[in-house]
């Protein structure tokens, strides 16, 4: 019985996605003429100092050390960042930020291990 | 055997080491702890002078700390005004989205502090700080906004305006422990023309943002100018600062920004050429509007369907 009233649905869903893709191009092909808001211009510039930030961190000196000692080659994990999404780059910026300022080597290891791990999940 | 002994050696120092200095960090939160250690450049005691206080109503910690910040920072604004701003009924509470929209309602711009170090500097600096802290468990919390306002480095003291108590003395550790419980946020609210003590170009550019989303267009204009006089090369200040002049009808003041916008980053100033276009339209420049469309077009980006549909637009006019 319940497989009956099923399928109904099932068509229903389909026909509203076809109507959805039908529709879509019709609304999101046009593009308004208008006065870029500085939001967006704002949330790009944000996305490229992440991104910056992110390159910093893995040029540092002692962050490649522990890379290499991990066996990931710096550079390569560096190439990994330009292929990272926008949301991932802010996760590892977060990571970043929390590494507290001018503490000893022993306590960046951890987060470095943690960036190495999400590094080699994300991409 | 022997490599037993290499074994243990090693779970001693790497499991026991850790967990005494976890049991360190219980006596004294580590932050605290290096603040006593290295203040750096923090004087070792600081207040506020000036804050007005609102002994809280009953619920009411986050309309009347959202008074106080306000009021300290020029506007005539009492505790009863801020609740329909920020309080939430059904919550019994005041939510950290609704402090912020209400600072950038009243113009004030609302800027994240991160640490503890930055908080007392923000004090040292005679600016007040709002402050969300647990006061109970992590698994049964009890929230509370108070209002920081004085420090005392030696004595291991914070100074708040809190509940009902005026300039409530609270032991720096402690005050940590209830800061981290609520997952640290705190806020500097400040009049358009003020930037924190040492401000991140991004946290200040979003603030300003939300005074102009907020259509406080000319408080948003002063923010922008402020950030812009900060660095001087922040295209998204400079954007933010031509936007705001042209909602504000200035259009030479917009190309000016506009034209400032371009020459931080002239090879991605596609937005600023586009919005130009649409300035030197309304001076009547018809030709010079066509040629920066133009140049937004060719500079292309992300956004370039838009830039297009300008060259079309003002093209046909």
């Amino acid at each position: 019985m319940r497989k009956y009233f099923r399928r109904p649905n099932v068509i229903a869903l389909c026909l509203m996605l076809s109507a959805a893709a039908t529709i879509q191009p019709l609304t999101s092909g046009r593009a308004v003429a208008a006065i870029v808001g500085t939001e967006q211009t704002l949330e790009d510039h944000a996305a490229d100092a992440d991104r910056a930030r992110v390159s910093e961190f893995l040029a540092r000196e002692d962050v490649r050390q522990q890379l290499e000692a991990l066996g990931v080659d710096p550079d390569e994990a560096l190439s990994r960042v330009d292929t990272m999404s926008q949301e991932e780059i802010a996760s590892l910026t977060s990571k970043i930020e929390a590494l507290p300022a001018g503490q000893g080597r022993g306590n960046n290891i951890v987060i470095i291990l943690l960036l190495v791990v999400l590094i080699l999940l994300l991409v | 055997m022997k490599n037993t002994g290499i074994f243990w050696h090693i779970r001693i120092r790497t499991v026991l080491i850790p967990a005494l200095l976890l049991l360190a960090a219980c006596a004294t939160p580590r932050e605290t702890l290096i603040l006593h250690q290295d203040p750096g450049d923090l004087p070792p005691v600081a207040q506020v002078v000036g804050v007005p206080f609102f002994a809280q109503e009953e619920y009411y910690c986050g309309p009347a700390a959202v008074a106080m910040t306000l009021a300290w920072s020029g506007l005539a604004v009492t505790q009863d005004d801020m609740v329909p701003q920020v309080y939430t009924p059904g919550r019994k509470g005041t939510l950290q989205p609704d402090v912020i929209a209400a600072a950038r309602r009243n113009g004030r711009l609302a800027v994240p502090v991160h640490s503890l170090h930055d908080m007392l500097a923000e004090i040292a600096a005679g600016r007040p700080v709002l402050v969300f802290q647990n006061l109970a468990l992590s698994w049964y919390p009890q929230w509370h906004y108070a209002v920081a306002i004085g420090y005392d480095l030696p004595a291991s003291r914070i100074v708040l305006h809190t509940g009902p108590y005026e300039n409530r003395t609270m032991s720096m550790a402690t005050f940590q422990r209830t800061w981290d419980r609520g997952d640290r946020w705190a806020l500097v609210v400040l009049p358009p023309d003020t930037l924190p003590v040492d401000p991140d170009e991004i946290d200040v550019l979003r603030a300003a943002a939300g005074i102009e989303r907020a259509g406080l267009t000319e408080s948003a204009e002063t923010a922008y100018a402020t950030i812009a006089g900060r660095w001087s090369g922040s295209f998204p200040a400079l954007m933010g600062l031509g936007n705001t002049r042209y909602a504000l009808k200035d259009l030479a003041g917009a190309e000016t920004a506009y034209r400032q916008a371009i020459a931080a980053q002239p090879d991605a100033a596609a937005p600023a050429w586009n919005n130009l276009a649409y300035v030197l339209l309304g001076l009547g420049r018809r030709d010079d509007a066509i040629a920066a469309a133009e140049t937004a077009v060719r500079l292309g980006g992300p956004d370039s369907a838009n830039y297009e549909a300008t060259l079309k637009e003002i093209s046909a006019m």
